[in-house]
């Protein structure tokens, strides 16, 4: 393990001067309103402040519970919805401050593969039309030789060319999401934001997606932005991973460091609840009290406080920064565990 | 040893649709001991959730059991009047399921829902009722129970629902308990308090439970005995420790190898190729054949049967 | 519960040709779907044939003949097989021709309301905010008013005319369609596919044509159907009030106008319009409701 440690640092340090993406101080707020006069009633933060960079070629794994805003930071890089605040730099672009115009330019570099691959197809179009469509809106090929396209993106993600005629709906899940990992690869680009696209597969054709992943990395060069609940899968395709928590990222690690090292007591008690499948490594889990708060109304200080087994009255009343303590760990806590064997993988 | 609870012997359901009948569990025999956890572990349309509903009564209107036999204690399920039936599911065994919000009604309060079960079945006044209630829902780990009691399904997180469902499920003193899928929706730190739970019902109860999932970690975490499910058919039987530490058939192994696991980082899954047949277009010989790295021409033709290779290991592969 | 659904779906996996044919098969299944269809054909080819099934002109007056009986009532004959009216015109004749304008008002007017209504629909869903709320306040004062007087007020002011009554029956009824479009146009817009095309760079105008309106056409093809058979009627109470079709164009409506100073003597004459209207109405319906059971599954898929 430690070896691999090693390795995964020095990876790390041969790509730190190529950030590819880097987000600023990111929010987004969300107005719930009432009433007749839409009055603005209560303000949800569903992202709070993030800071992280996203290294070229790598797969930044980004983790967390429902309503820790994951899938809204993953919509702000991808430019589907504006920012309240802050900057994403994709190379030296601010993609939060673009227009209309210059975010379909910046769009050919960020792609997207979703979750459900039952309503990520248009019901209404065959599979060329659907894989071929980011070429046709960017004009970049036509007829012969977008069919040819086509066909090659097809093969690439293991579809055959005798399948170009049909509709999503006759195919399985695991294919379907082939056909959408094609049509995010049809504009070459250079980051692709991967919503949950595994969760919601049988686990053999998981295993086949991911792979899938992993080989069109290796050969195409690309970064991923991973999100996902399922944390084996996180870790098994990611370099880094960041954990958020209720709009905020919480903790920032390599993907072994952050298993063995926790240093935040919510990464903590996260890892530590994944079943592991071996019944050898039966064991009781640490259990976080409580359930996750209203992001409505998120409590002061340090948000995990009300559940935190360390908080004391500092964590209710000052947010913890967000600081590098090790070497490429970042945690935002008042109390890192610091002094305290925290490795939630068995020996 | 143990009393036995439950047999299901070459039990076959089939589905009337458009297209005829269509059959989705092909003979799945597989019994039960008294106090015993058994996990079903399959992927969708692996028939282990229908076995399920078929044990319990209660299949769509368009499915049917049409060979086979079910017993539990010493009632055959088969010949079970519709009453009889009713008073067996409210009695002797209960369900919970992987969305408790489709399981509850959502007009009536936790406790309105509750003190009804006990009224009907222990034939209990209001205020025993309520007193028991309160119990059960402190049993599951619910705080403040009392006031949770007047609350609305809907107020209550994920979570909270599905330990009202088990708190449900148990208040008639079960002797079988059936969880299907119960954690799949639930985030992995509240899977982690519901798993510690049942770990704890387990202990403390004698009702025995069976869980069907897809996860190998909730699996790993709960059974003591495991049955593996494709395409409507068992491929293995097995203790737990057993079942991991020394799979046979190659569906399991590939399973297993499939996942990915935390403790055990690969560059490269072992994937199994293909998908999971169409149950109206089912592989000749072996179901697994065409998808299963040892086949061979024989597999094509001879459809295994299951054999115990030692007490309590059973598989359905001619290869291993 | 998963593996059922997962099942259903693999069985519903079949070829397009295959699906094509078991369209028909389900059309021959559905009894109510056979007959409307069948209805609603009749009446078009009623329609598009009438100068050569018609007997008469429909406006060719007889006063020696009028108010004959029809042909199995003492005194008719198979001359005038429904019978004549008080101008001693053809019964069936009128029936035959008046089928071309409830249908042309039928259809035309439909098409026109949903055109506006699809439109004004797309957009109120799509851009919501400021549209969203300028369009759909409007069609709540459309609806807010009682549709027949509204259309009696604007007809009396423009004065009858058929072309007048397509545009009423279009201008008011468009409501309906924009009602249904927006809360489609919501839910599809909600849908992973539309956030992909976004995230392709596809502008709006193509999100809202190849994604959004293809995945909305299904349902509103089944209202639209359905309001084809309320067109009729309300065509037929505008007739009937004296603001639709005037003479001498003919149209089940004005028949039955024409005929209610006679039903206690003359039963007939008012009695076959409205017959034809019900027939027409009903198949028009069965077709609708088929159509909703065929169309309906292939949305959620």
């Amino acid at each position: 393990m430690l070896i691999m440690n090693e390795k995964e640092v020095a990876e790390s340090k041969a790509v730190e001067d190529k950030v590819i993406l880097k987000v600023q101080n990111l929010k987004k707020h969300f107005d719930m309103t009432k009433g007749l006069i839409k009055k603005t009633t209560s303000k949800v933060r569903a992202v709070d402040g993030l800071n992280f960079q996203v290294y070229e070629g790598e797969t930044l794994g980004i983790v967390g519970e429902s309503g820790c805003g994951k899938s809204t930071t993953g919509q702000l890089i991808l430019g589907l919805l504006d920012a309240t605040e802050g900057h994403i730099y994709f190379r030296d672009q601010d993609i939060a401050g673009m227009s209309q115009q210059e975010l379909r330019k910046a769009r050919r570099d960020l792609q997207v593969i979703f979750q459900d691959p039952y309503s990520s197809l248009n019901p209404r179009m065959t599979v060329e039309e659907i894989i071929g469509e980011p070429l046709v809106v960017h004009g970049l090929a036509k007829g012969k030789s977008l069919r040819q396209e086509v066909v090659n993106l097809m093969k690439l993600v293991g579809l055959g060319e005798h399948q170009l005629k049909r509709y999503p709906h006759e195919f399985s899940g695991g294919q379907r999401q082939r056909i959408g990992i094609a049509r995010a690869l049809a504009l070459k680009p250079k980051v692709i934001v991967c919503d949950e696209a595994v969760s919601a597969l049988d686990v053999s054709i998981q295993a086949q997606i991911l792979n899938l992943l992993k080989k069109l990395q290796r050969e195409l060069g690309l970064t991923y932005i991973f999100i996902a609940h399922g944390l084996p899968a996180v870790r098994h395709i990611s370099n880094r991973i960041g954990v958020m928590y209720l709009g905020r990222m919480v903790e920032l690690a390599g993907r072994d460091e952050i298993f063995e090292r926790p240093l935040h007591p919510y990464t903590h008690a996260l890892l530590d609840s994944v079943p592991i499948p071996d019944p050898r490594f039966r064991k009781e889990h640490l259990l976080i009290e409580g359930e996750i708060p209203n992001p409505s109304n998120p409590p002061s200080g340090c948000h995990f406080h009300p559940r935190c087994p360390y908080a004391t009255d500092l964590c209710k009343q000052k947010d913890p920064a967000y600081e590098e303590i090790l070497p490429n760990h970042f945690v935002a806590c008042h109390y890192p565990l610091l002094n305290k064997n925290t490795n939630v993988l068995p020996s | 040893m143990a009393e036995k609870l439950m047999d299901i012997k070459d039990l076959k359901v089939r589905f009337k649709t458009e297209d005829g009948f269509i059959s989705t569990v092909n003979g799945v025999t597989f019994n039960m001991n008294e106090g015993e956890t058994l996990a079903i572990v399959g992927e969708s349309g692996s028939g282990k959730s229908v076995t399920s509903l078929a044990l319990m009564g209660i299949l769509p209107p368009n499915g049917e059991v049409y060979e086979g036999e079910m017993s539990f204690r010493d009632k055959n399920l088969r010949t079970l009047s519709k009453k009889d039936y009713r008073a067996l599911r409210g009695n002797e065994i209960s369900m919970i399921f992987q969305e408790p919000m489709t399981a509850l009604n959502p007009v009536f309060t936790v406790g309105y829902q509750l003190r009804e079960t006990l009224i009907v079945h222990f034939k209990m006044t209001k205020q025993q009722a309520n007193i028991r209630g309160i119990q059960m829902l402190e049993l599951v780990g619910i705080p403040d129970a009392e006031k949770a009691m007047g609350r609305f399904p809907h107020q209550l997180s994920g979570g909270m629902r599905q330990r009202v469902m088990i708190a449900m499920a148990l208040s008639c003193n079960p002797r079988l308990l059936i969880a299907d899928e119960p954690t799949t929706a639930l985030d992995v730190t509240i899977q982690a308090q519901i798993l510690t739970l049942m770990r704890n019902l387990k202990e403390k109860s004698n009702t025995s439970i069976m869980i069907i999932t897809h996860d190998l970690g909730v699996v790993a975490e709960l059974a003591d005995r495991v049955i593996v499910m494709y395409a409507g058919e068992v491929v293995e039987e097995a203790p737990i420790y057993e079942l991991f530490e020394n799979p046979l058939h190659p569906y399991t192994k590939g399973l297993m190898a499939s996942i990915p696991k935390v403790h055990d980082v690969v560059d490269d899954l072992y994937s199994i190729e293909g998908t999971v047949p169409n149950p109206a277009n089912m592989p000749s010989g072996c179901k697994f054949h065409p998808r299963c790295p040892l086949a061979d021409i024989e597999c094509t033709k001879i459809h295994p049967a299951l054999e115990y290779v030692n007490e309590g290991h059973a598989k359905r592969c001619i290869k291993v | 519960m998963t593996s059922i659904s997962e099942q259903t779906v693999v069985i519903t996996n079949a070829s397009y040709g295959k699906r094509m044919r078991k369209l028909g098969i389900r059309l021959l299944k559905s009894k109510t779907g056979l007959v409307g269809l069948l209805i609603v054909l009749a009446v078009s080819l009623m329609a598009i044939l009438a100068p050569f099934i018609a007997m008469y002109d429909p406006a060719k007056t007889d006063v020696v003949h009028r108010l004959l009986p029809p042909f199995w009532v003492d005194g008719g004959s198979m001359d005038y097989p429904l019978g004549t009216d008080n101008l001693g015109r053809d019964v069936l004749s009128r029936i035959i021709y008046g089928s071309r304008i409830s249908l042309l008002v039928g259809i035309s007017s439909v098409i026109l309301a949903g055109i506006i209504g699809m439109f004004f629909g797309l957009v109120a869903g799509f851009y919501g905010k400021v549209w969203d709320f300028i369009i759909m306040r409007t069609v709540d004062s459309f609806l807010a008013i009682p549709n027949i007087l509204f259309m009696l007020i604007i007809l009396a002011v423009l004065g009858p005319s058929l072309s007048t009554l397509i545009l009423v029956l279009g201008g008011t009824s468009w409501v309906v369609y924009a009602r249904m479009v927006r809360s489609e146009t919501l839910s599809v817009k909600e849908r992973d596919f539309v956030r992909s095309a976004r995230a392709i760079g596809a502008k709006d105008y193509r999100i809202i044509t190849k994604y959004i309106l293809p995945n909305v056409i299904s349902s509103f093809i089944v209202i639209a159907t359905l309001n084809v058979a309320s067109t009729i009627i309300l065509e037929a109470s505008l007739s009937f009030l004296g603001l639709g079709i005037q003479s001498p164009d003919v149209s089940w409506g004005l028949m039955l106008s024409d005929g209610r100073q006679y039903i206690a003597t003359s039963w007939w004459v008012a009695t076959f319009p409205g017959v034809a209207i019900t027939i027409t109405v009903l198949g028009v319906i069965f077709l609708g409701d088929w159509l909703r059971d065929i169309l309906d599954p292939k949305i959620k898929d």
